[in-house]
């Protein structure tokens, strides 16, 4: 018979071992950057030295008018800025080192947006970028 | 005069008419219904409303070469609508038909329905200030295994779902509840979830089967027991990588009836508790994934005693499986010709309580290989053949006498064909 003293150890071990988990795999990761963009007439504006502040060529953009984050990507000299929504059932994406995935249906996606696993069959969506002065302007129309 | 009279009538009826039906028109076209291609734009800042249409379905056919006997069926049938309230609310229902035909009492299809029709989801999502974590509350399918959520029949190989999603992970188990989904800042990649559901109902476990007839699914769920679960899922390069808990009370049932029937009740009376791990590694057309999972039932004797039920005390499951996409260099993921096979082995009833009676047609090995060929990414068109391989029946549960009692065949056979979309 499973007694209360067995559940609550049972639970606080497991729940121990779930937060030693995520501390190890914390200690070995870089994690994504965020920046809280703010809204232009339907554009965004990044400087580009985020990038190389952060060291990175992946930056999550957010804003709370969107309902899902933009991943801007760096690939040289280009930028490219994806909506981080499944273009199957709508979920918002993650993102890992080299893809993206939607955690609900298995779609999976390159950083370029294109579908590498169904179920979505469509590319991701992309916003317009262009690089004036020191700025990346993410056109949203 | 007379007919002037008249001419005004219909002619105001005919304004009331156009008026009606562009009213109407004009009303509807506010929450028009988008295909998902126009849904994309509906993310934005210019648009806060938005419906999506979308499902999934498989029909097959299946030959029992032992039996000879064979049966034809549209599986299932789903239909996805979501609804954007806002960029943080939005709305996510399934609804599914399996088998075709539920009934026909009244109509040309007579009365010989064997189908079922279920609500597989339907919540409210909610979304944080960080739009990967979101919270549900609905009916919804907790994080556990990996086809319980991946389970639209064009993503796996296959025409059944792997045997052991079924039996002992009960693939696609939804509750009522609420669930958290997040993912790590700090490690891109790393996803975990926590839910909080309406528990099992041990008076429907049927032995054979696990826990799988105890799912209540959302349809009037009894009693005060709950369902916890946790999961953590890691992307790491080109694997996959998953390990998922859960614990509930079995007890679907008032104190008092369940006082009478010697059965602990409560949140957490009469425990189910299930561990999975699973991983997956795709690379290169390459796709291997294995899961194994484990149930144990402490108070089986007890809800034997109340149900003759034959609950075992523990069970367990698993498989491993691998496929090669012959396609992918040519048509990356567009079209796919994939060859598989997969290994799967459980133990329905791996321990049993004093009470229990112990049936080795439970210790079960399914050998599978196959072709999925998908001319394109969402539909599928699947061929395999099952070889399943279990222990000699226990006569004592054999209660139906010579010769009603349909032959069983330790080595059985089965040929299927089947086809599946998702859009």
């Amino acid at each position: 018979m499973t007694t209360r003293r067995d559940f609550i150890v049972k639970g606080c071990t497991a729940c121990m071992g779930l937060v030693g988990l995520g501390m190890l795999l914390e200690g070995c990761s870089t994690a994504l950057p965020v920046f809280n963009a703010v809204a232009n007439n339907k554009s965004f504006v990044v400087p580009l030295a985020k990038f190389t502040e952060q060291n990175t060529n992946l930056l999550l953009l957010r804003n709370p008018q969107l309902e899902n984050d933009i991943l801007l990507v760096k690939e040289n000299n280009s930028y490219k800025a994806l909506l981080m929504k499944c273009t199957h059932e709508g979920y918002g994406l993650v993102v890992a080192k080299n893809k993206i995935h939607c955690n609900v249906h298995g779609s999976e996606f390159d950083m370029n947006g294109n579908v590498l696993k169904s179920p979505a069959t469509r590319a991701l969506q992309q916003f317009k970028t262009e690089v004036i002065n020191s700025n990346i302007i993410i056109h949203l129309t | 005069m007379q007919f002037y009279k008249h001419s005004m009538k219909h002619y105001k009826l005919l304004i009331s008419l156009f008026t009606c039906i562009f009213t109407f028109y004009y009303t509807n076209s506010y929450t028009q219904v988008l295909t998902p291609e126009d849904s994309l734009h509906a993310g934005l800042i210019s648009e806060n409303h938005s419906t999506l249409i979308s499902g999934y379905g498989e029909a097959r056919y299946s030959l029992n070469t032992k039996r000879k006997t064979a049966e034809a069926s549209l599986e299932r049938v789903v239909l996805f609508v979501g609804h954007k309230f806002s960029n943080k609310i939005s709305l996510f229902t399934e609804m599914e038909l399996e088998n075709a035909l539920v009934t026909g009492s009244g109509g040309d299809e007579g009365e010989s329905g064997k189908g079922s029709i279920a609500m597989e989801q339907a919540f409210i999502k909610f979304n944080l200030k960080n739009p990967a974590n979101y919270i549900v509350a609905g009916l919804f399918i907790p994080r556990i295994g990996y086809l319980n959520e991946n389970h639209l029949p064009s993503t796996f190989n296959g025409v059944d779902r792997p045997f052991a999603e079924q039996l002992v992970i009960p693939a696609v188990w939804r509750e009522i509840g609420v669930g958290y989904y997040g993912s790590v800042a700090r490690v891109p990649g790393l996803n975990y979830s926590v839910a909080l559901t309406n528990g099992l109902n041990s008076a429907a476990f049927t032995n054979g089967s696990g826990i799988k007839d105890g799912r209540q699914f959302g349809s009037k769920a009894a009693g005060l027991n709950l369902g916890l679960s946790a999961s953590v899922l890691y992307y790491i390069n080109n694997f996959r990588l998953q390990a998922s808990g859960y614990i509930g009370g079995s007890t679907a049932l008032e104190k008092r009836v369940a006082d009478s029937l010697l059965l602990n009740s409560g949140p957490f009376g009469n425990p189910v508790v299930l561990g999975e791990m699973n991983g997956q590694y795709s690379n290169n057309g390459w796709n291997l994934r294995a899961i194994f999972a484990y149930i144990h039932i402490s108070e089986a004797a007890a809800i034997n005693r109340a149900y003759a039920n034959n609950t075992p005390e523990s069970l367990y499951g698993g498989y491993a499986e691998a496929g090669y996409d012959f396609f992918h260099k040519k048509y990356a993921s567009q079209k796919s010709l994939i060859a598989f096979g997969r290994y799967e082995y459980m133990n329905l009833s791996a321990t049993i309580p004093f009470n229990g009676v112990q049936n080795d047609a439970n210790k079960q090995q399914y050998i599978v290989a196959g072709l999925t060929y998908k001319p394109v990414s969402s539909v599928a068109v699947k061929l395999d053949y099952v070889q399943r391989i279990t222990g000699e029946p226990n006569p004592a549960l054999i209660i139906t006498p010579f010769p009603q009692q349909i032959p069983y065949y330790k080595s059985n056979g089965f040929i299927n064909l089947g086809v599946a979309y998702n859009f």
